[in-house]
């Protein structure tokens, strides 16, 4: 501590330590009194105040001694010992059954018999108390000590320690003595020395350089806070809520020792629609079902060899004048399958499994359910021994990833799978939705990209849709925002913070 | 998906059994069907594509027959008529025309109504809403025969539903089909089927006449179908006549075509039914369980399949000929596993070969997102699709376009996210009047030159004081955390900015961005009242000057 000449104490220090001095030797509790506040709200200051060396404090415990209620009655009324005594000397001989009607329950008749027969002035002897009248002097002598020791008691008194007669008449219940721990403080010279030149120091709400610099940080008091006020929210700078689950889905996959692939927008009808052995009369074909590209591709691929094989397919199992020039026109792809299946066709036969996340696009006026473009996770497992059951399993697992629970699932109908399934999903609102549909690719799709005796589970997972379920989110717009308000306020998913299950 | 309705009373009279909607609901999944609603006695679903034979009450009640065991599949005994179809003039741009006749049906109100449900559906999905087939019923005791289907300039007879006779020009005017399917049709070269006494039937594939018409007292009908796709047409054909068999036919007959043999015989061999082989090992490595091949055909006659002949390792199916969607064995093998119940199918999944792979431009979207977060930016979304005026109100000129928007502010391609990310910045100052904000956005672009996707990080700073070298900096330091080293060098090509604040990024010679002041013209425009500092790398040329391949 500073040797100065004065001696600056936070304010609440203060006061206790000047009341310290002026009681001299006090009591924690006598000190809270005296500064207003609660023996235990002082506590932590009182030690604090010997740390620094200003007082010391000692633990005293004493008892506090009244009598009980029992013990009043018998000091005015007399010991149950004394009642049947006096009885005894009346009449010399007392039958046992006689002693209740001088108002003495059980317990106090089986007392009062051991303390006769404990000083030899009574023989029993069936049923009849006989008294020895040599004893007699010594039963009194003992109830006046009693007596005597009760009276002391008849007000209450504070008893450092308890001698053997309190003790005798705490025993059988007359007194009650409960015992007591107080803390002395006594004021040390250190704290007598500074006795006129203590000061209060500052209340702080913000620590300041100085506070830091100069240490004073023993001669402030900061002040408490209220915490039931509302703290203000920081405005926060975050990446999107959206692009957050589509990377934990993305993050999902590669764990399932997936791998990710890309692909055009902007597609042929070959890769988004023949390839995938849709007929071209099929209604999914219609302009009011996909976006025609204005354009015409300035330099067609290499796929000559590929529509031609396509062609046959469409002739010879779907039995319709297949039309080539069809397949070369460009439109905005309606899922995520043309990858792949372009997929395919790039990799050929082997053992492999990749998905893709990405946006597709549908001639659709925005509402709460729908939009002209959202996003899809098409993955396709490639191999020879892939299965049907395959498919079903990666579907369980992909919905246990994201907390979504069992899946179930019933037939399903696509122009490119066989057999086909849709799973479904049980929303907390919305009941089994459908969120997860795919199928065995045809080896009408297969054959044409070079596929033989090759399995493909594939599937197309509309992901705006878990997206919404993940995010507690009622309409789809909502997702694409770009508000930053709302993505500051959206609440990152349970499950991508690695939780069990949507709530 | 069409939308089907039926009334449960007569789907009782065709079964020979009342089921209730639950009773009924049981079946509904394992033919792929969904109930959307009942409504006093109307059922309505909506059925799969691929299940036309589903379309109406009569094959709704065959599927559910056989599915409960109520009916054991049988093949059709198919005869050839003794009355024929001459095509032999037939329009060539419509020249094909089948025919079958169902004998002794019984039909009501509502077993009409379910036909013409089953015609309708049938036309909107597998026929090309009429172009490639069109589909006619005809009572066919009024008809003489032989009946033509011929190509005519002129005809006059009174269509469907309407008073009096018209000419074909009037039906074109003034008819509701007439001005739906009239552009199928040329301009006197009008494709007829008449019968040898001159009445018409029909004008295919716009209307058929009043007087051929269906009728409760119809007992033989007469069924055709005409277009330009032969196989297509027998398909439907046969959908047709088998429904309406279920109408208490006795016999069914298919009409020859002279000069039309060749078609003839599809429709014939069509009806007959069709065989496939269906192989153990094909059952087990589809479906991916062990069931023996015994139990896996037992399902067959469910679905109105009938095993011929049946070894260890392949059996001989008869496909019952309204299951057009049939088409090899996987087919068959799709209603096993149905039958067996997918939620049943259940094990473990082949185990991967490789570890997950990023797409390396996700990777490096990941890490710019890190970065840009860091340095204050919030992250917005946009959609890919945009408003062509909008673009060039900016400058942008060069993008791609749709020829059938929707919606005219959704109907062009991005071309750059900085139109897009501009949008959002105006759109979020005037709702909350922040005096600085920083946003970005990562995502998809779209080359107008290549048509190519490629991706992009684009973003704007905004407020009192900014000027280029804050997009400088963001710039400089997004780069450097890649530990690549930009040159900023003059670039006067933008639309969008000043050219005097306008930089070329670059790393190693390779154009990678652009930096630059957007220009107070645009900030007007857009209702900005500060300055913005705006740029745009490609992480694809990122990729490229940091060598990691992108495939």
């Amino acid at each position: 501590m500073n040797i100065s000449r004065e001696l600056k104490l936070p304010p609440r220090l203060y006061a206790i330590a000047k009341s310290i001095l002026s009681l001299r030797k006090a009591t924690v509790d006598e000190i809270a009194r005296a500064v207003g506040r609660r023996e235990q709200d002082i506590m932590r200051d009182i030690a604090e105040l010997e740390r620094r060396g200003l007082i010391t404090t000692s633990r005293r415990t004493y008892f506090k001694v009244e009598l009980s209620e029992r013990g009043r009655r018998y000091l005015s009324g007399g010991l149950p010992e004394e009642v049947v005594l006096r009885e005894l000397i009346k009449s010399g001989r007392v039958h046992v059954g006689t002693l209740k009607e001088l108002g003495l329950d059980d317990d106090e008749i089986e007392v009062a018999l051991g303390i006769l027969r404990m000083f030899g002035a009574i023989r029993i002897r069936g049923g009849t108390i006989d008294l020895d009248t040599t004893r007699v002097q010594k039963v009194q002598e003992y109830i006046q000590s009693v007596k005597k020791e009760l009276e002391r008691y008849s007000l209450p008194i504070t008893l450092a320690e308890l001698s053997d007669s309190i003790r005798e008449v705490r025993r059988r219940g007359l007194v009650l003595a409960r015992e007591h721990k107080e803390i002395v403080v006594e004021a040390t010279d250190l704290l007598t020395n500074y006795s006129d030149k203590l000061i209060p120091g500052d209340i702080v709400t913000v620590i300041t350089p100085e506070i830091i610099n100069l240490e004073t940080w023993d001669s402030i008091e900061f002040k408490p806070f209220d915490l039931t006020v509302e703290p203000p929210r920081y405005p926060i700078v975050r990446k999107h809520f959206f692009t957050e689950v589509i990377n934990y889905m993305r993050d999902l996959m590669l764990s399932l020792g997936f791998e990710e692939v890309k692909g055009p927008h902007v597609e042929l009808e070959l890769w988004n629609f023949d390839a995938l052995f849709v007929p071209q009369y099929h209604p999914s074909r219609r302009p009011t079902d996909v976006y025609v590209v204005n354009t015409e591709a300035s330099e067609l691929p290499k796929v000559e060899h590929l529509v031609s094989a396509v062609g046959r397919y469409h002739k010879e199992f779907r039995g319709y004048k297949w039309d080539p020039s069809r397949a070369l026109r460009l439109v905005l792809r309606t899922h995520c399958t043309s990858v792949s299946v372009r997929t395919i066709w790039e990799r050929g036969p082997g053992d492999y499994r990749v998905f893709t996340i990405d946006r597709v696009f549908r001639p659709d006026t925005p509402d709460p359910t729908h939009l002209m473009e959202f996003h899809q996770l098409d993955g396709i497992i490639v191999g020879a021994r892939v299965s049907f059951k395959d498919l079903l399993q990666f579907f369980r697992e992909f919905a246990r990833g994201l907390g979504l629970g069992e899946v179930r699932f019933k037939p399903a109908y696509f122009p490119f799978t066989e057999p086909s399934v849709e799973g479904y999903v049980k929303h907390p609102k919305l009941g089994w939705i459908e969120v997860l549909p795919g199928g065995m690719f045809r080896r009408q799709v297969l054959e044409p990209l070079g596929l033989k005796g090759y399995n493909v589970a594939a599937w197309g997972i509309g992901v705006d849709r878990v997206a919404m379920i993940l995010l507690g989110i009622s309409d789809i717009r909502d997702l694409y925002t770009d508000d930053v308000r709302e993505v500051e306020k959206v609440a990152l998913p349970k499950v991508i913070l690695g939780a069990g299950s949507v709530s | 998906m069409p939308v089907v309705s039926v009334k449960l009373w007569d789907i009782a009279r065709l079964l020979g059994v009342y089921l209730d909607q639950d009773s009924l609901s049981n079946f509904f999944d394992n033919f792929k069907l969904e109930i959307k609603k009942l409504e006093a006695d109307t059922l309505t679903y909506d059925a799969p594509h691929d299940r036309l034979d589903l379309y109406s009450a009569e094959g709704l009640a065959r599927a559910i027959s056989y599915y409960a065991g109520f009916r054991k599949p049988t093949k059709y005994s198919i005869s050839r008529s003794d009355v024929f179809v001459d095509s032999s003039r037939a329009p060539d741009y419509r020249p094909y025309v089948l025919m079958t006749i169902v004998r002794g049906v019984r039909l009501d109100d509502e077993a009409i109504s379910q036909l013409f449900q089953l015609q309708e559906k049938l036309h909107l999905t597998h026929c090309g809403n009429r172009e490639l087939v069109s589909i006619g019923l005809y009572d066919l005791d009024v008809l003489r025969f032989p009946v033509y289907y011929r190509e005519v300039d002129t005809v006059t007879f009174r269509p469907l539903g309407y008073e009096r006779d018209m000419s074909v020009r009037e039906i074109l005017a003034e008819t509701e089909k007439g001005r739906e399917y009239g552009h199928l049709v040329r301009e006197g070269r009008y494709p007829l089927l008449v019968d040898s006494s001159g009445v018409v039937l029909s004008l295919p594939p716009i209307i058929n006449s009043e007087d051929t018409k269906i009728t409760e007292r119809t007992k033989n009908v007469l069924i055709d179908v005409t277009g330009t796709e032969p196989h297509l047409m027998a398909s439907i054909l046969a959908v047709m006549t088998l429904a309406t068999y279920e109408r208490g036919a006795s016999g069914i007959e298919v009409v020859p075509v002279v000069q039309g043999a060749t078609t003839e015989k599809l429709i014939s061999e069509l009806l007959m039914g069709r065989r496939l082989i269906v192989r153990a090992e094909r059952v087990v490595n589809l479906i991916g369980v062990d069931v023996s091949f015994q139990e896996a055909l037992k399902h067959l006659g469910r679905y109105g399949y009938i095993v011929e002949s049946a070894s260890e390792d392949s059996a001989t199916v008869w496909v019952p000929p309204y299951r057009v969607d049939v088409i090899d064995e996987d087919d068959i093998i799709e209603d096993i596993a149905i039958s067996m119940d997918y939620n049943k199918i259940v094990g473990k999944m082949e185990p991967p070969t490789n570890r997950g792979i990023e797409h390396p431009l996700e990777t490096i979207s990941k890490y710019l997102r890190d970065i840009l977060v860091g340095l204050g930016f919030t992250e917005v979304l946009n959609f890919m699709l945009t408003d062509p005026d909008y673009l060039m109100a900016l400058g942008f000129t060069k993008f791609i376009d749709v020829k059938n928007p929707k919606m005219r502010m959704y109907s062009a391609l991005r071309p750059s996210l900085l139109p897009g990310i501009l949008k959002s910045l105006s759109r979020n100052v005037k709702k909350y009047g922040f005096q600085n904000l920083r946003i970005f956005e990562i995502g998809d672009v779209v080359d107008p030159r290549t048509l190519d996707s490629l991706r992009a990080v684009s973003g704007a700073i905004y407020g009192l004081g900014t000027t280029l070298t804050d997009g400088l900096a963001v710039t400089k330091t997004i780069l450097e955390v890649f530990g690549l080293r930009p040159q900023f060098v003059r670039f006067e090509e933008s639309e969008l900015t000043i050219d005097e604040r306008t930089a070329a990024v670059e790393v190693n010679g390779v154009l990678v961005g652009i930096v630059g002041e957007v220009h107070p013209k645009h900030l007007k425009y857009l209702e900005l009242k500060a300055p913005v500092a705006v740029f745009e790398i490609s992480v694809n040329k990122l990729a490229e000057v940091l060598g990691v391949r992108v495939f």
